[in-house]
């Protein structure tokens, strides 16, 4: 059925509510089907909660439904399951539960509460997500129906409220809409926190007879998922944005670039823009506005640079994903030096709501400079790994205690990791930083894309930055000299100073290169490359000292530069460590204090790791290796 | 000890090539160079020689762009990749619970034949391609 | 015409001239790389920085690129900042490419000395992308970067022969730093490792082209005779023959 008018549309979206609400006290399975919950088995509980339904079949007044849905966000716990009515929250559901789930919360409104969450700290259960901390500190906006609508299934989001924003947005001049972005102060998502108004304000002023937007879903950073379980759960919230964003600014084709190593993502995009399609929602003649607008998916061929816009553009037209010089702004010229506006997919799944609901709404979330929400995906040696989003200027407190509930093992805070290969690490003194934009940039991290990785004393802060710029030299495009030799400048430093061949005014070097480096770079990559080893220059400069000139690593991750040593106070013979230990390094009979034997010991940390007492430490080496 | 670099009489070189489908249902113009590539990609698993000229061709863009991007990407491969690809995650988080131990795939107990690990991905994974199943177990040096 | 400033010289340029041009044409010289008169720019060596305030912003920009658009520009081509990003792209180039002739006289200039770091290969190839380039005007597209990172390289296809190479010697006259090598040899020319056959100017006997680039050019086989030099000496003569006799 093709929607020919706004008013056709809502009719419709009414009938789904209708539908909606008379279901809504029938139980119902919601099983995650992200990419973690996936991994973790959640297809083999989708397929037990269908056959279950269907054994007990008519004898069971139940109208039962399964659906897969899209990320829940908390991935570590999975596959996720929720029963409704109550919103029950099942984790780490196994096949072999669902019986039990049937005929105890489905039937009957029991909880089985082996399978409830538990609070790390308290062991307190937690009956539906609202109760879990990591649920209850956020504030889920773009992230809203992940988890909720079957992205494959474009009633589902209508019901919800998709196309809305579409409806009012094409009865208005594309120029009040364009006033709306830049009133709402909505910044790039991406991770430069461009104003999206001015973006798009440019693309419509400059001259060109076709123009372009573009989405970018070529999220690469390691550690970090966040537009994967956009794209995943709720890719109706994006084509929405786009479809806006191109009648505001005139653009009758757009693309959405989804990285290489996302399949779902690129066949729950295809399958939306198909089902839109078919509803009349893309192509000629939207909702009979006279507005044509086509969407199509690119691959990405696994690059991290094409994160990069110019070098995403490149990529579109068929070449290598080379960044180019952008004196002229991609506004001006961009794909086939056409007007183009390109936003982070997180970006563009903003727009509806904000033009549904009016800047003035949006200002009203996170801080001043820096309006709305962010999602981060939370991940590391923190109790809670996941999706989350939260105002901007919540304090990376709340979030890594909070919502992350803490350290993993209650062990001692040490850094985090914030913007990923391009942002830096804070220390524990940056706790009380509000997140938003010009905050971490100001400490000499970055927003990115909303990667944020937890870190203990058992990482190594040296060894971090070598792990990055080794990320950063596989990954530049070696078009400039900066970023192609200076690189792998740095890299050597590091290397060596991880492996115990570090020498005095390393440190120096690493800081020249670094500066330099981002002073002379010809794309964001390059120019925000050095970050990770400028922050530890900053915030750990006694690590790098460390290494420099004593060949010690305090935090025992690289080898051969640190003893392990338990102290014999603290150690209860409990012989976790000897057997962890790989070379029978460790000696010592039950309830005894145990040793280390050096010679045979190879320094690869597992004892460090394995100890439940924290009684084994790093210690310097007399000569050092 | 050290990964083995697959032997190429094992490789699918000399399978008939069957692309014709593919150039079909792909559009004469450059911007589809990638997704043609990344198509031929996942059916041969490495893009052949002769299929990138008629790339070149069917596109109408000279020989060298094509190299330029089957070399840049890094889903792309110009020498055939094993039938089996495991992948070791290098995410941040992995990397900081230890990765060293298992970067590094043990042909022996699986009784596959490693390809040594490519250099790298954009994404966390590292995937070491595992050749496909040798005859017998690989010698070990 | 727009006024800008460099070094507080005020000079007035056409709008969109960059700014590599406005210096040169003032007189003040900028070290360059990947840069050639005769090509687009490209930007990737990163030599020619420059620092610009503009709307009270002051940045680094490279100036073979960075368009003139606005007056009241000021352009500084001697800054500490400058000098400092001058050095660094040096060095890194010079470390890998000790011995290149271009980068001798630009390293004693800004007291750079290649510090051979281990490990690190001596080259020629300092990947400005001037051959490519070249390679890229002239429409043959036979060379191309391959590779990316610290691998990137310049080749033909597959590292063989490239049947569009007409071995015209473009790549090698704009290469900076003579990595580029041919040879030529009785009537045979060979380049990127294919021969080719010269033709040989009938007046002078020079060997002016090999038979790929007058295919390529589409040169008719009677024109192709002669040489450019001997044919236009040729028509000049004609004309002036024609001159006396009116």
């Amino acid at each position: 059925m093709r929607l020919t008018d706004p008013k056709a549309l809502d009719e419709w979206r009414a009938r789904i509510e209708a539908k909606e609400n008379a279901r809504a006290s029938v139980p119902r399975v919601r099983v995650c089907a992200g990419t973690g919950c996936l991994a973790n088995g959640s297809a083999r509980v989708k397929s037990a909660f269908e056959a279950e339904a269907s054994a007990r079949g008519l004898a069971v007044p139940v109208d039962f439904t399964a659906e897969s849905t899209g990320c829940h966000g908390f991935c570590e716990r999975g596959p996720l399951v929720v029963i409704e009515p109550g919103e029950i929250l099942y984790e780490k559901v196994k096949p072999g539960d669902v019986p039990e789930i049937f005929e105890k919360t489905i039937l009957n409104g029991e909880i089985v509460s082996r399978l409830q969450y538990r609070d790390p700290n308290t062991k307190k259960p937690a009956r539906t997500s609202g109760e879990i901390p990591f649920y209850a500190r956020q504030h889920r906006l773009v992230l809203e129906h992940c988890g909720e609508v079957n992205p494959f299934e474009i009633a589902d989001a209508v019901g919800r409220g998709a196309y809305r924003g579409l409806g009012k947005a094409l009865s208005l001049e594309p120029g009040t809409i364009v006033s709306m972005i830049r009133e709402s102060g909505l910044r790039g998502r991406g991770g430069g926190g461009f104003p999206t108004g001015a973006k798009w304000e440019s693309a419509m002023k400059a001259s060109g007879r076709h123009r372009f937007v573009i989405a970018n879903g070529d999220e690469g950073d390691p550690g970090a998922f966040m537009d994967r379980s956009l794209m995943e759960g709720d890719p109706h919230s994006i084509l929405e944005g786009m479809l806006i964003g191109a009648y505001a600014i005139g653009a009758r084709k757009g693309f959405i670039y989804v990285r290489a190593e996302y399949p779902l993502a690129v066949k729950a995009l295809q399958e939306a823009i198909r089902q839109a399609k078919e509803r009349g929602l893309l192509g000629r003649n939207i909702l009979g506005s006279g507005f044509d607008f086509d969407l199509e998916v690119c691959r990405g061929g696994g690059a991290f640079v094409c994160g990069e816009s110019s070098a995403l553009m490149a990529s579109i037209e068929g070449r290598a994903g080379e960044p180019r010089v952008k004196y002229i702004r991609s506004t001006e010229r961009g794909l086939w030096n056409c007007p183009t506006v390109l936003n982070n997919v997180e970006t563009w799944a903003n727009v509806p709501r904000i033009v549904l609901n009016g800047p003035g709404w949006f200002r009203s979330l996170g801080t001043e400079k820096s309006p709305g929400t962010k999602i981060f995906s939370l991940v590391g040696k923190v109790k809670n790994s996941g999706l989350v989003e939260i105002p901007m200027g919540t304090t990376l407190r709340t979030m890594i205690e909070d919502i992350g509930g803490g350290v993993l093992k209650n062990r001692v805070f040490k850094a985090v990791q914030t913007g990923g290969p391009s942002g830096g690490c804070l220390p524990a003194d940056a706790l009380d930083l509000p997140v938003d934009f010009d905050r971490l940039t100001d400490s000499g991290s970055m927003m990115g894309s909303g990667g944020m990785i937890v870190m203990d004393e058992r990482t190594c802060m040296v060894d971090l930055a070598r792990y990055f710029i080794d990320f950063l030299v596989e990954e530049s495009c070696g078009k400039c000299t900066p970023c192609r030799e200076g690189l792998k400048a740095l890299q050597r430093i590091l290397h060596d100073l991880c492996s115990g061949k570090g020498r005095p005014g390393d440190g120096t070097r690493l800081r020249e290169i670094g500066e330099a480096l981002a002073d002379t770079a010809l794309c964001g990559l390059g120019q925000t490359a050095p970050n990770p080893v400028l922050s530890v220059l900053r915030y750990f400069p006694e690590e790098i000292a460390e290494h420099e000139s004593e060949g010690f690593c305090r935090a025992g991750a690289c080898r051969g530069m640190y003893w392990p040593e338990i102290d014999p106070e603290k150690c209860v013979g409990c012989g976790a460590c000897a057997k962890a230990c790989g070379t029978g390094a460790i000696r010592g009979s039950s309830r005894n204090p145990h040793v280390v034997d050096r010679a045979l010991c190879v320094t690869c940390g597992a004892c460090l790791e394995a100890c439940p007492f924290s009684a084994i430490r790093p210690v310097r080496r007399e000569n050092p290796a | 000890m050290e990964p083995q670099v697959p032997r190429t009489d094992q490789a699918p070189e000399n399978r008939a090539l069957d692309l014709d489908d593919l150039f079909r249902s792909t559009p004469r113009h450059p911007r589809f160079l990638l997704p043609l590539l990344q198509d031929i990609q996942s059916r041969c698993r490495y893009l052949p020689r002769t299929a990138l000229r008629l790339v070149a061709d069917h596109l109408g863009i000279p020989e060298s762009r094509v190299y330029a991007v089957a070399t840049f990407y890094k889903a792309l491969s110009l020498t055939p990749r094993g039938e089996k690809t495991v992948k070791v995650c290098l995410g941040t988080a992995c990397h900081l619970r230890g990765r060293a131990a298992s970067s590094t795939p043990s042909p022996r107990p699986w009784r596959f034949r490693p390809e040594a690990p490519r250099k790298t991905s954009a994404s966390p994974w590292k995937p070491s391609t595992v050749w496909a199943p040798a005859p017998s177990p690989p010698s070990s040096p | 015409m727009i006024e800008i400033t460099i070094d507080g010289q005020t000079v007035s340029v056409e709008p969109g001239t960059t700014l590599l041009k406005a210096a040169r044409a003032a007189g003040i010289e900028i070290p360059t790389l990947c840069a050639h008169e005769g090509l687009p720019p490209e930007g990737n060596c990163r030599l020619c920085s420059v620092e610009v305030t503009e709307r009270g912003k002051t940045r680094l920009a490279m100036s073979c690129m960075y368009p003139a658009n606005r007056d009241g520009l000021v352009v500084r081509t001697d800054t500490d900042r400058v000098r400092t990003a001058r050095r660094f792209v040096l060095q890194m180039l010079a470390d890998r490419n000790p011995k290149a002739p271009a980068l001798r006289s630009l390293c004693e200039e800004y007291g750079v000395t290649p510090s051979a770091p281990e490990g690190v290969e001596p080259e020629l190839c300092i990947r400005c992308g001037r051959c490519v380039r070249a390679c890229e005007t002239n429409g043959t597209n036979a060379l191309s970067f391959a590779g990316r990172g610290w691998e990137r390289e310049v080749t033909p296809p597959f590292h063989e022969a490239s049947e569009d190479c007409i071995g015209c010697l473009s790549c090698a006259e704009v290469c900076p730093t003579g990595r580029i090598t041919w040879e030529e040899k009785g009537r045979k020319r060979s380049i990127w490792g294919r021969a080719f056959d010269m033709v040989e100017c009938e007046r002078c006997h020079d060997r002016y082209a090999t038979l790929e680039q007058l295919r390529f050019t589409g040169t008719d086989p009677e024109t192709a005779r002669l040489c450019p030099r001997c044919r236009k000496t040729l028509q000049q003569g004609r004309i002036r023959l024609g001159n006396r006799e009116l």
